[in-house]
């Protein structure tokens, strides 16, 4: 049977997120947490492999104190069990520290014939912690995946590029992440939700995961984070002939660099 | 009681939320126009255990509580008032009577389809222009052998037509007035039960309202439910713990159209400023909030109370009476706030001042709230 470990980052909901108008700051006070989107299609992902092949999924998560609220939401979702680590430096990690701590927590509780990611979280979105992730545990990596299936021991992968795409196989382990077309998240029935609190979830500390300062300390720091503030320039075109207007219209795009 | 609501509280009413969303949203306007009952949402409702969710798990229920179910209702009242009815009707007022008094059989063969959502359940309580039992259409039970006979017609039978099992309200004994009513389980595919029409109204629409007939309907004698003349007591605790649910439907609606308003009322500019700069909208929509929060409030603890197994007779004659009230006028200033968008069908409004209206007040003059509430304060 295989096992599939599917990683997951609990995030502020960007709905919630109100931008002051007046320096563009961001006011996170009212926000409440939500599991990141985009991993939302990697748990339905694995929990689709756990149905159509009898697989056993785990799931992981890096985050501060607050990924604790996370688990009976993800564990409601399909995945066997979970394993978490609550830490305070995770809120200052970046994709190199994420990656190394979720590689760590995955040498101890896998090993894993499969491991998938979304393609980026939905707070930060920078993509790195799949491929670093694969690098750290020395796994090929497949990423913005569209269908995926495993075939014995081989994954065999669709990749989304562009206006094209590409098959990809390789032998397992991989580590894949996946792009929202891959599947529709499922909403969890009331019965999944009551099972959730009777699933395992299990705490790592993350000084038992063996891991030097320098490899928890972020290669970049984040300075400012603002809001992005679309301001509409109103401009009319009120020639007499249409084709003036239109003319007009697409020389104002060209200049704004539009087309 | 805890005044905050548990983690596995909070992601049912997530999930119930995204539910609305995903699977209420896009047959709301429909339903609306038509009033024609939304059988494909019902069954979704069934598949991800709406139908059953406070009810026991030994019977197929999600055993999840009752305030567990009211913050579904809560959510689902957001969206459509129509849907959170039909859920309301059937398991607050059926499902909840065959769960309360019926025997182990009962249970089995109705609770457990009921439960899973292969049943639905309505109850048939009212009759043309009288309290249940004192009509002169009313429907009488005459016991022959091991089995009653049903004649009569009953009225206002929320998911008339729909349901698949009624909970029916019928005279045993015609000479002791309120102790000679008794209730029924009755299969809807019956002979001689007969939808007789469904009956066109303001708000709720798509929560069909039918008028039942009852030509000789034979009911076997173990359809009785929870025995001859105990059907008074029986009605009163339904419309008590529907009630709750149904101020659960007043929060929903209320809440969804303040946000609404407090959107459109940002957006809007008036002498040069949002009109949620003016005290005179800022006042509206603090006395909303401030009611809904308050009616919520009570939601909770009556529903605290029905999963304790305490008395919440009072507790739920209260909601009805304040949530009555605050849903209406709620809706008034909405409207107000909207200006001609919220009178329009451009915008929910409308269809919340006339879902809002049907949500509390459809049992009020059967059984009016303000005389349990006295009869309390002066015992």
């Amino acid at each position: 049977m295989s096992k599939i470990l599917v990683c997951y980052k609990w995030v502020l909901d960007e709905q919630d997120i109100r931008v002051n108008a007046a320096d563009a700051s961001l006011d996170s006070s009212r926000a409440k947490y939500k599991i990141s989107d985009y991993d939302k299609n990697a748990i339905e992902e694995a929990v689709l492999l756990q149905e159509g092949q009898g697989a056993t999924v785990d799931a992981v998560t890096f985050g501060g104190d607050a990924v604790k609220q996370s688990l009976k939401d993800l564990l409601s979702r399909g995945p066997d069990k979970v394993f978490y680590i609550a830490d305070p430096s995770a809120d200052k990690a970046d994709g190199y520290v994420t990656a190394g701590v979720i590689a760590a927590a995955a040498r101890k509780t896998g090993p894993y014939d499969l491991i998938i990611c979304g393609e980026g979280s939905a707070d930060s979105y920078n993509q790195q912690v799949a491929p670093r992730l694969a690098a750290n545990l020395g796994l090929p990596s497949i990423t913005y995946v569209q269908s995926l299936k495993l075939e014995g021991g081989r994954v065999v992968a669709t990749r989304k590029l562009g206006d094209c795409t590409e098959v990809v196989t390789v032998e397992g382990p991989a580590v894949v992440s996946v792009v929202p077309e891959i599947n529709k998240p499922r909403i969890p029935s009331l019965k999944q939700v009551l099972a959730a609190a009777k699933k395992p979830a299990e705490e790592i500390k993350i000084a038992d995961l063996g891991l030097s300062p320098k490899q928890l300390t972020a290669k970049t720091v984040s300075l400012t984070v603002k809001g992005f503030v679309m301001n509409r320039k109103n401009i009319l075109f009120k020639e007499p002939a249409q084709a003036d207007n239109v003319a007009k219209l697409v020389a104002a795009l060209a200049k704004e660099g539009v087309c | 009681m805890s005044y905050t609501l548990t983690e596995e509280q909070q992601l049912i009413q997530q999930t119930a939320r995204e539910f609305a969303q995903e699977y209420v949203v896009p047959s709301v306007a429909e339903c609306d126009k038509t009033g024609v009952h939304p059988g494909e949402v019902v069954n979704k409702m069934a598949e991800y255990d709406f139908l059953g969710l406070y009810l026991p798990g030994e019977y197929g229920g999600a055993e999840a509580g009752y305030l567990s179910y009211i913050l579904t209702v809560e959510e689902l009242a957001k969206v459509s008032g129509a849907v959170a009815a039909i859920l309301v009707n059937h398991a607050s007022a059926a499902a909840y009577a065959v769960s309360r008094w019926g025997s182990d059989a009962q249970k089995k063969s109705w609770l457990t389809a009921m439960a899973k959502g292969d049943a639905l359940g309505g109850v048939a309580g009212l009759e043309p222009g009288a309290a249940p039992g004192a009509g002169a259409d009313r429907v009488v039970a005459v016991r022959e052998g091991d089995t009653y006979n049903l004649t009569g017609m009953k009225t206002y039978v929320a998911n008339g037509g729909a349901a698949d099992v009624y909970i029916v309200f019928a005279v045993t004994n015609p000479e002791a007035g309120a102790k000679g009513l008794s209730a029924f389980i009755v299969d809807a595919k019956a002979a001689g039960l007969k939808v007789n029409r469904l009956i066109g109204k303001m708000g709720l629409r798509g929560c069909q309202w039918a008028e039942l007939v009852f030509d000789n309907v034979k009911v076997p004698a173990a359809g009785l439910l929870g025995g001859e003349g105990a059907g008074a007591a029986m009605l009163a605790e339904i419309q008590a713990v529907t009630g709750v649910a149904e101020g659960a439907i007043v929060v929903g609606i209320a809440q969804a159209a303040m946000e609404d308003a407090a959107k459109y009322g940002k957006q809007r500019i008036q002498f040069g400023r949002p009109i949620t700069s003016f005290p005179a909208i800022q006042t509206m929509l603090a006395d909303m909030a401030a009611n809904i929060h308050l009616t919520r409030l009570a939601v909770y603890h009556a529903a605290d109370l029905v999963d304790k197994g305490e008395k919440f007779a009072v507790e739920a004659a209260m909601i009805r009476l304040f949530a009555g009230r605050i849903g209406a006028s709620a809706l008034i200033d909405v409207i107000q706030i909207e200006g001609g968008y919220g009178y329009s069908e451009e915008m929910a409004a409308s269809r919340f001042y006339r879902d809002v209206q049907g949500a509390i007040l459809k049992n009020s003059s059967a059984d009016f709230p303000e005389k349990t509430i006295v009869a309390e304060v002066l015992a």
